[in-house]
C-alpha cells in the first residue's frame, strides 16, 4: 500500500470513478474533432513504438 | 514541480474524464475523452465544455474562467492517469482550429519541462512526426510515455 506521502507526490492521480460517466464511454462525444485527429493521422509515419517490458 | 489541478472523476476504463472549473464564470463541467482513431494504438484527445443542466457539449466554447493553467495541469494529470491504464497507446491532439492547436503548443510548451520527464513528444509536419520543439508550429502532437 502507499503512504500518503507517495501518493501525494505521484504524478499519477486519484481518479474517483463516476458510474455516471459510463454513458459516454461507448459514445465518441466531440465527433468533429475525432473525424479532424483521423483526416490528419490517415497517411502518417508514426514514431517507433516503445513497449513496456 | 506539483502543479494545482482540479479532481478528476473518470468512468471505469479510464478512457473519459471529467473535471469541474471553478472561476469568475461560475462552475464549468469540463469533459475529456480519449477517442479510438484509424491508427491502432493511437488515442485522440478530445477536450470540451459540458452544460450540467441540459448535459450539452461544446468542444468550441471559450471559458475565460481565469484558470487556464489549473485546466491544462488536470488535462496533463489526465494523461497521466491513462498513460497509467494504458502504457502502450499514443495520445494524439490537435485543434479544433489553427487558433486552438497554437493554443495547445503552447500549453505543451508550458509544461514541457513536466511532461518531458515521463513523455516522448512529438510534434506533426505533414505526415511525419518529429521531437517537439518549443516554439515551432505543428498540425498536431503526439505522446507516448516513457519507459524507465
Amino acid at each position: 500500500m502507499k503512504t500518503v506521502q507517495e501518493l501525494n507526490d505521484s504524478k499519477v492521480p486519484i481518479v474517483r470513478i463516476d458510474p455516471a460517466l459510463e454513458q459516454y464511454r461507448d459514445n465518441v462525444i466531440f465527433p468533429q474533432k475525432l473525424a479532424k485527429a483521423n483526416e490528419l493521422l490517415r497517411n502518417v509515419r508514426l514514431p517507433n513504438r516503445k513497449k513496456q517490458d | 514541480m506539483q502543479l494545482d489541478k482540479y479532481a478528476l472523476k473518470a468512468e471505469s476504463s479510464l478512457t473519459v474524464f471529467e473535471f469541474v472549473s471553478e472561476g469568475p464564470n461560475g462552475l464549468i463541467h469540463k469533459l475529456i475523452q480519449f477517442q479510438d482513431t484509424n491508427q491502432p494504438d493511437v488515442y485522440n484527445l478530445a477536450f470540451g465544455d459540458k452544460n450540467a443542466e441540459t448535459g450539452e457539449l461544446n468542444d468550441l466554447a471559450v471559458s475565460n474562467n481565469g484558470d487556464s493553467d489549473k485546466v491544462l495541469a488536470t488535462v496533463v494529470a489526465a494523461l497521466y492517469a491513462f498513460f497509467d491504464k494504458y502504457p502502450d497507446a499514443f495520445a494524439y491532439a490537435t485543434g479544433s482550429t489553427a487558433i486552438r492547436t497554437r493554443l495547445y503548443r503552447m500549453g505543451i510548451s508550458r509544461f514541457y519541462d513536466q511532461m518531458i520527464e515521463d513523455f516522448d513528444l512529438y510534434g506533426q509536419a505533414g505526415n511525419e512526426f518529429c521531437a517537439f520543439e518549443v516554439g515551432k508550429e505543428y498540425a498536431g502532437f503526439l505522446a507516448q510515455r516513457k519507459f524507465q
